[in-house]
């Protein structure tokens, strides 16, 4: 199985090899998209875990989070203001990862946060302003 | 063209006898994959459009009325947006892309928007009195249920067909056209396709001066040709402009309009701007209005332009399916499309016209005049005091 994640560093851990750990001792394929980290402060990484074993995920997300790191699904992470929204489509254009995508039968928009990467095009691009994305809060 | 001919009164007398009937420009385009023009002409009374997009040229006149002692506004802001206050004593003009010195994303279209929903907004003007006006200053907070007039009246609206737009440099740009991604990542157009207004009478023929139009919810006015109103555009087969050609200056009564036909947005980088539902009833009168009015989306084409090249010039010409299909194919390339405006909100708008009309409660009428047949757009020629072009 495959999830996004969006990790939150404090500046006293950003020293720890924390990805090399997870691909050692969790068995976990790390791919970084993203990555914010300014030198002694806070930083946020957007990785995608893939996954065998989901129990091993689990574990792992529980150790980083036991050494101060945040760790939260991208999922969670963009949010989408439905109520302003008009399902213009303007979004769908610049949303290369396939989460925003017009239905080409009732012309909705519909939203597969699971696809998101969290890169903050369609926050820009609404021009209702209907996304948020807290990444780097 | 053939035999039926239906007079503007004929279709009146059967919406009045409840008899006529009366489709979507979407549903009307869909029958005519089954019917001749000759029976979509004998069927058919009544053709209903509507778009629901970004018209920058969009603003309101506001009679405040007078204060007690009177005050000639000068200088206004609302919400602190500028209005334009040189229009007599207490009357403005509120521009939909006016910004806010302080925040660029808030702007007339958002002060516009509250009002129409209701809303109050902050009054200030000054003045440096005069012996019938001596009031210097004014602040009050006012609602469209205590001015006099709120009048919508837009300049340019409806655009006739408008190009699509795309963008080959190797940098993002932040258009009106929306976010266009570098090295022609996306295409993005901005029309209703067949339920588009204008594309239904391509040749406005039951368009014109004083035709009824749904403006925003409430039952307006066309007022004149819009501004940079263009018949030189060339057309394809179907008569259809193959880039943004006719205009419409609407005016109608803002405080029977609806923010849900009526919306604020802004354009990173550009600036606000206001979504407006616009829709107009087409009668069919004859075989030659039916013609046109079952156009359907492969038959209405628009001109791909590169707007990271000066003069944003042309790449391809596209039909509407094909750019409704989230796709189109450019320089070889699949590249992904998306509208500007909504059409799900531009169906809604057809249907609701439809029930109008059906209701008698939207009226049917014939141009007072006939907009300009030949007029084309000049560019602004920059010249000197003495006559010298630069």
């Amino acid at each position: 199985m495959k999830g996004k994640y969006v990790l939150s560093y404090a500046a006293e851990t950003v020293s720890e090899p924390i990805l090399w750990k997870l691909v050692k001792e969790y068995d976990i394929r790390v791919n970084i998209l993203r990555a914010e980290i300014s030198p002694g402060q806070e930083g946020n990484l957007l990785v995608e875990f893939d996954v065998e074993d989901e129990r091993k995920l689990a574990t792992a997300i529980e150790w980083i989070e036991s050494i101060g790191v945040g760790c939260v699904n991208v999922a969670k992470r963009l949010s989408w203001n439905e109520v302003l929204c008009v399902d213009c489509g303007a979004c769908s254009g610049v949303c290369l990862s396939g989460a925003l995508t017009l239905n080409r039968s009732d012309w909705k928009l519909a939203v597969d946060r699971d696809k998101c990467t969290a890169c903050g095009l369609c926050v820009v691009a609404c021009p209702f302003r209907c996304f948020a994305l807290d990444f780097g809060e | 063209m053939g035999q039926t001919k239906k007079s503007w009164d004929e279709i009146n007398a059967r919406i009045a006898a409840g008899s006529a009937v009366v489709a979507t420009a979407e549903e009307v385009a869909e029958m005519g994959k089954e019917l001749s023009t000759s029976e979509i002409a004998g069927k058919v009374d009544v053709v209903t459009t509507g778009t629901f997009g970004a018209m920058c040229s969009s603003g309101l006149f506001i009679n405040f009325g007078h204060p007690e002692p009177a005050i000639r506004m000068e200088r206004l802001t609302l919400d602190g947006v500028n209005a334009y206050g040189g229009i007599a004593a207490v009357d403005a003009y509120l521009g939909a892309t006016e910004v806010h010195p302080d925040d660029p994303r808030f702007g007339g279209a958002q002060v516009i928007e509250r009002l129409i929903d209701g809303q109050e907004v902050l009054l200030r003007a000054s003045a440096k009195g005069t012996d019938c006006y001596p009031r210097k200053e004014i602040e009050t907070l006012i609602r469209k249920d205590r001015v006099n007039e709120l009048i919508l009246c837009n300049p340019r609206n409806a655009y006739q067909n408008y190009p699509a737009a795309t963008n080959s440099t190797h940098k993002t740009l932040h258009t009106y056209m929306g976010t266009l991604l570098p090295t022609c990542l996306n295409v993005n157009y901005s029309t209703s396709g067949c339920l588009s207004p204008l594309l239904n009478d391509p040749y406005l023929r039951t368009i014109g001066v004083g035709s009824p139009v749904f403006l925003a919810g409430a039952t307006g006015s066309v007022a004149w040709n819009g501004t940079q109103f263009n018949t030189s555009k060339p057309r394809n087969d179907r008569g259809v402009p193959l880039s943004n050609a006719a205009t419409l200056m609407l005016v109608g009564n803002a405080k029977e309009m609806s923010a849900e036909w009526l919306r604020a947005a802004y354009f990173e980088l550009y600036g606000t701007t206001l979504y407006l539902g616009v829709g107009f009833a087409i009668p069919v009168l004859d075989e030659d209005l039916a013609y046109r009015v079952s156009i359907r989306n492969e038959n209405i084409e628009t001109t791909v332009c590169d707007y990271g090249i000066d003069g944003h010039p042309a790449l391809r010409i596209a039909n509407y399916a094909e750019l409704m299909s989230g796709s189109i194919e450019l320089r070889g390339k699949k590249v992904r499309t998306a509208p500007l405006s909504s059409l799900r909100k531009a169906r809604e708008l057809a249907q609701e016209l439809k029930r109008r009309v059906i209701a008698g409660s939207f009226p049917l009428s014939p141009p007072a005049r006939a907009l300009p047949e030949h007029s084309s757009v000049r560019g602004l020629e920059i010249v000197d005091a003495r006559g010298r072009k630069a």
